[in-house]
C-alpha cells in the first residue's frame, strides 16, 4: 500500500491548494442565480392581476358601502325636501324672476343670514334642514299629496335621486348636499389625521393611469372617467412620505337639474331634467402616505391629503322631459379653481419589480368639500390609479 | 484545507452581509473562496464546464442556507463539505461502481499529457479527470480529502469494500497514466522530470 500513499501523496500535493484565477463569467451566472431577474419580470402580471382583482373588490366595497350609509340620512332630508319643494313651487316658483336663486331665499326666509352660505356652510344648513323640517309639517296638512309625495320619496326614491318628480325641484338637492358634506367631512379628516405611507427610496417619479367613477353625490348615478398624470414622491422616513404631481382628468357625469346650482341669474323657463357634464380637470394633489405593510417586494400604503381641481373646460348639455326644448348646452372655460376642495383618500398596493422600479394599483376616492365647478356639483370620483414608479437617485438599501 | 485563515473577520463580515442577501457580499465571498472551491469541483469533475455548474450549484446551495451555518466554527471546511456534496450528486447517476478495472481510456491519457514540463497542478487535474467518476470521486475523497473509507461508504450509499477496490482501481489507473507519460517524457524531455516520475514510481519520497 505504500504505493498507493506516495500515488496519493503526489496528488494530494499537487491539487490541493491550487491558485486559480477568479472567472467573472462564473460569478455572473451565479448572480443570475441568485437575484434573477428575467424570473422576476414574469411575477408582476400575475401580481398585477391580483392587485387588480383587490383594487376591485376594493373598489366595490366602496361604492356598495357608502349607498348604504347615507340611506337613513337621507329619508328625512328627502321629506324634508320635497315638501319644501312643494312650497317653493306653490308660491315663490311663478312670482320670482330669478328661479333659481329665488326658490332658496324662500325656502329659508327664516333663516336669511344662513341663506347665502347655505351650501358651503354644513353645519348650519344641517340646522336649517331641521328647522325647514318641522317649519314645512304644516304644509303637509294642506297638502295631503305632498305628504304622500314625501313618502314615496322616502321609501322609494331615497337613493334614486333621479326620479322625476324630484327633479322638478331645483332646492331639493341643495339641503341633501350640504348634509352629505358635512358627514364626509369629518370621516375625512379622521382619516387625514394618521400621516400616511410609501415607497423605498427617496425620491419617486410615478406615472399613473387612473380610471374613476364620478357622480355627483347623491345622485346615486355613475359615470366611467378617467385621468393620467404625473406624480412624485418624497420619502421624509421609511415610512412615510409626500406626494404631489398633476394629473388631467375628464369628469363625465349626469346630475339631476336639482343637484346643479350655477351662480347665475339665468331662469330656465322649464328645469331641464337631466344634466349632462363633460369638465377637463387638471388635478393637482397634496397627498401624504404611510407604509402600512412593506414586504420584501410588496408593501401597501395608506395615502390621504387634499386636491385643487383646476377646471379647464365644462360643458354641460340639458335635457327635458317633455317636448319643450330649452337652451341645450352651456360651456365653460377656465372659470373655477377649487385650491385644497377636494379630499383624496386612497390604498395602494405596490410591488418592487427591482431597486428602481415598482409598480402599484391605489383604489381611491375623491371626496369634494366644496362645491366643483360652475354647476356647483359635489363631484365625487371613486376609482383605481394603476402607476410606474421609478426612483431617481440610486438604490439605496 | 488551511486556505486564507487570515482574514477570518472579513469573511465574517460577507457572511452576515450574505444573510442579508446583499449581492455585494455575496460576490466578495464567492471571489474570497472562487480558488479553493474551484479546485475542489475540477478534481470531481470531468472538465471544467462541470465543474463550474457544480461551483455555482454548491454556491448557490451554499447562499441559500448560509443561515444555518454556524459563526463560531470555520467557514472553510463547512463551504467545502457543500461543495463535496454537490460535486458528488452532481456525478451520482454516473457512480456505476465495478470492481473490474476499466482501461478503455487508457491510450487517450497518455496523449492528453504529451506536453508539459513537470507534474504540475494542471496535469496531475487531467489525469484525475480522465477517470471515471467512480473511480475519481473515491480517489478524492480519499486521497486528497481525506475521508475514511468508512465515511465514503456512507456518503456515496456503497460498501467499504467496494470503496476500497475503487481506490485500488484508481491508483492503479493513475499509475498506468503515469506510465504512458513517463514513456512519453522519455522520449522528448531529460532527466529531471524523469527522475520524478521514477521516484513516483519507484516509491521514494518525493519534495
Amino acid at each position: 500500500m505504500t504505493e498507493g500513499k506516495d500515488i496519493d501523496k503526489l496528488f494530494k500535493d499537487g491539487l490541493e491548494n491550487p491558485d486559480l484565477p477568479f472567472n467573472d463569467l462564473d460569478w455572473d451566472n451565479l448572480e443570475e442565480r441568485l437575484h434573477p431577474i428575467p424570473k422576476r419580470r414574469v411575477v408582476p402580471l400575475i401580481w398585477l392581476t391580483a392587485v387588480a382583482g383587490i383594487a376591485a373588490m376594493l373598489l366595490v366595497v366602496f361604492l356598495l358601502v357608502r349607498p348604504n350609509g347615507d340611506q337613513p340620512k337621507n329619508n328625512p332630508l328627502v321629506k324634508t325636501d320635497t315638501n319644501a319643494h312643494k312650497n317653493e313651487n306653490n308660491k315663490p316658483l311663478g312670482n320670482k324672476g330669478d328661479l333659481i336663486d329665488k326658490p332658496m331665499a324662500n325656502n329659508t326666509s327664516p333663516e336669511n343670514s344662513e341663506e347665502s352660505s347655505l351650501v358651503g356652510n354644513n353645519e348650519n344648513s344641517k340646522a336649517t334642514n331641521d328647522r325647514k323640517a318641522a317649519k314645512t309639517s304644516p304644509f303637509n296638512k294642506d297638502f295631503p299629496k305632498v305628504l304622500e309625495a314625501g313618502y314615496i320619496n322616502q321609501k322609494l326614491l331615497a337613493s334614486v335621486l333621479s326620479n322625476p318628480q324630484i327633479s322638478a325641484k331645483p332646492k331639493f338637492v341643495e339641503f341633501e348636499q350640504p348634509d352629505y358634506v358635512a358627514t364626509l367631512a369629518s370621516r375625512k379628516t379622521e382619516r387625514i389625521q394618521p400621516p400616511v405611507f410609501k415607497k423605498k427610496s427617496r425620491f419617486v417619479l410615478s406615472i399613473l393611469a387612473a380610471p374613476d367613477l364620478t357622480s355627483v353625490q347623491k345622485s346615486g348615478k355613475s359615470s366611467l372617467s378617467g385621468g393620467f398624470g404625473v406624480e412624485a414622491t418624497l420619502f421624509l422616513t421609511k415610512k412615510l412620505s409626500v406626494t404631489t404631481g398633476a394629473a388631467y382628468a375628464k369628469k363625465i357625469y349626469d346630475s339631476d337639474f336639482s343637484q346643479y346650482n350655477p351662480n347665475s341669474n339665468y331662469v330656465f323657463k322649464i328645469n331641464p331634467a337631466n344634466i349632462h357634464a363633460n369638465c377637463d380637470v387638471i388635478d393637482i394633489p397634496i397627498n401624504v402616505n404611510y407604509k402600512v405593510f412593506d414586504g420584501r417586494r410588496n408593501s401597501i400604503s395608506v395615502s390621504t391629503g387634499l386636491s385643487s381641481y383646476l377646471m379647464l373646460k365644462e360643458k354641460y348639455s340639458y335635457s327635458y322631459d317633455g317636448a319643450y326644448q330649452g337652451p341645450q348646452s352651456y360651456e365653460v372655460r377656465n372659470q373655477n379653481q377649487h385650491y385644497l376642495g377636494i379630499a383624496n383618500v386612497g390604498v395602494e398596493f405596490q410591488h418592487k419589480i427591482n431597486n428602481n422600479l415598482s409598480i402599484s394599483a391605489k383604489p381611491f376616492m375623491k371626496i369634494p368639500l366644496t362645491d366643483i365647478g360652475y354647476g356647483n356639483s359635489k363631484l365625487s370620483s371613486t376609482g383605481v390609479a394603476v402607476s410606474v414608479n421609478m426612483n431617481l437617485f440610486g438604490r439605496k438599501n | 484545507m488551511t486556505a486564507s485563515r487570515d482574514s477570518e473577520d472579513i469573511i465574517q463580515k460577507y457572511i452576515q452581509g450574505c444573510v442579508r442577501n446583499e449581492r455585494d457580499s455575496q460576490k466578495a465571498l464567492y471571489k474570497h473562496f472562487y480558488s479553493f472551491a474551484m479546485g475542489i469541483c475540477l478534481r470531481y469533475a470531468n472538465d471544467r464546464l462541470d465543474a463550474a455548474g457544480i461551483l455555482n450549484d454548491g454556491f448557490f446551495k451554499a447562499f441559500k442556507n448560509i443561515s444555518k451555518y454556524e459563526p463560531s466554527k470555520a467557514f472553510l471546511p463547512w463551504l467545502g463539505r457543500i461543495i463535496t456534496n454537490t460535486a458528488i450528486d452532481y456525478y451520482r447517476a454516473n457512480l456505476k461502481f465495478a470492481d473490474h478495472v476499466d482501461i478503455q481510456d487508457h491510450e487517450n491519457i497518455a496523449h492528453t499529457n504529451s506536453v508539459y514540463d513537470k507534474l504540475a497542478y494542471h496535469d496531475l487535474l487531467a489525469l484525475v479527470q480522465n477517470l471515471s467518476p467512480a473511480y475519481r470521486t473515491v480517489f478524492n475523497l480519499f486521497a486528497i480529502d481525506g475521508y475514511a473509507h468508512e465515511e465514503i461508504a456512507e456518503m456515496l450509499g456503497i460498501s467499504i469494500g467496494t470503496s476500497k477496490s475503487n481506490l485500488f482501481k484508481a491508483r492503479q489507473k493513475l499509475q498506468e497514466m503515469l506510465k504512458a507519460t513517463e514513456a512519453k517524457t522519455y522520449q522528448v524531455r531529460s532527466s529531471e522530470v524523469d527522475r520524478n516520475l521514477l521516484q513516483v514510481r519507484l516509491n521514494t519520497n518525493m519534495q
